[in-house]
């Protein structure tokens, strides 16, 4: 398999097919319960597997859908660095605080949830405030930042 | 709002995140669209990015619409375990800055490490993954422990 047609494409006409699958996302995140807090909760404490089940689920789909794409191996590798511990812990903490990874907050505030405005202020801040550190110093740079 | 049933979860997830690769060419990862439309990573298209993200507030919007849309400004079942008033906010406002400061150093949230990549089987997406959900898991258990369960 050569990554031929690998190119992404960048006009702006391709780049609208982003607002549906955005509408998708947030609208399954909400009615699959991403987005209330206490059922992610339910799930982190093991009260409810459901959650955990539509996210197995979602990762044989994924994986069996890229390999029909012919895309398995030619999307960039995520190799093991020291931002993915350190980050993942911060990440994991925030999620249990907050109760929303980022698409999970969007998908809030579509909801009327007004709070989520809140989580969202942090997220930008703390995205920010990393970009701008990690070009200081080396202990956060993350040579294969992506998605 | 009525939940759907796991499989139809999986399989909508699922669905999106291939859609989105075999349209874009690039795998789902919504915090590097949140990188993106904030200027701060030019791996992933801006306008596409900012798109994206207004695409999941929208849809976010139509499945409450289904049920009868209404704000609020506070979660019960976060409240038991931070207040509701100050304290409550300052605990999203906190989390959220963990929230991205973690996946932007982690290269990578739920949909680029936990789907996109784990699906890949990506060491570092193994890795990122078993952090973030451990961790939640841990405080989670401790929170439950200290304040009672949320449920």
């Amino acid at each position: 398999m050569t990554p031929t047609a690998v190119v992404p494409s960048t006009s702006p006409a391709r780049q609208l097919v982003s607002l549906p699958l955005g509408i998708a996302l947030g609208y399954s995140l909400s009615r699959i319960g991403f987005t209330d807090y206490s059922e992610v909760h339910r799930m982190f404490v093991f009260a409810d597997l459901r959650l955990f089940l539509v996210f197995m689920g979602a990762v044989l789909v994924t994986g069996i859908g890229t390999a029909a794409l012919g895309r398995w191996r030619t999307l960039p590798n995520k190799r093991i660095h020291r931002g993915a511990v350190v980050g993942g812990v911060l990440f994991g903490l925030g999620w249990a605080i907050a109760g929303a990874c980022p698409g999970a907050a969007l998908a809030q505030l579509g909801e009327g949830k007004l709070y989520a405005l809140v989580t969202l202020v942090g997220i930008a801040l703390g995205t920010t405030a990393f970009h701008a550190l990690a070009g200081r110093f080396r202990l956060l740079r993350s040579e294969d930042a992506c998605g | 709002m009525e939940r759907w049933e796991f499989w139809l979860g999986a399989l909508a997830l699922g669905g999106i995140a291939v859609a989105t690769l075999a349209a874009s060419g690039r795998p789902l990862g919504v915090s590097g669209f949140v990188a993106a439309t904030l200027g701060r990573r030019a791996a992933a298209p801006r306008l596409g990015s900012a798109l994206f993200l207004v695409g999941i507030v929208v849809g976010g919007a139509l499945a409450a619409l289904g049920s009868g849309w209404s704000t609020s400004l506070a979660d019960a079942a976060h409240a038991r375990f931070f207040g509701a008033g100050a304290s409550g906010l300052a605990a999203l406002l906190v989390g959220g800055a963990l929230v991205g400061f973690g996946t932007s150093w982690a290269g990578g949230c739920t949909s680029g490490h936990g789907l996109a990549g784990v699906s890949r089987v990506q060491p570092g997406s193994l890795v990122a993954t078993a952090a973030f959900f451990g961790t939640a898991v841990v405080v989670s258990l401790a929170l439950a422990q200290l304040f009672g369960g949320a449920a």
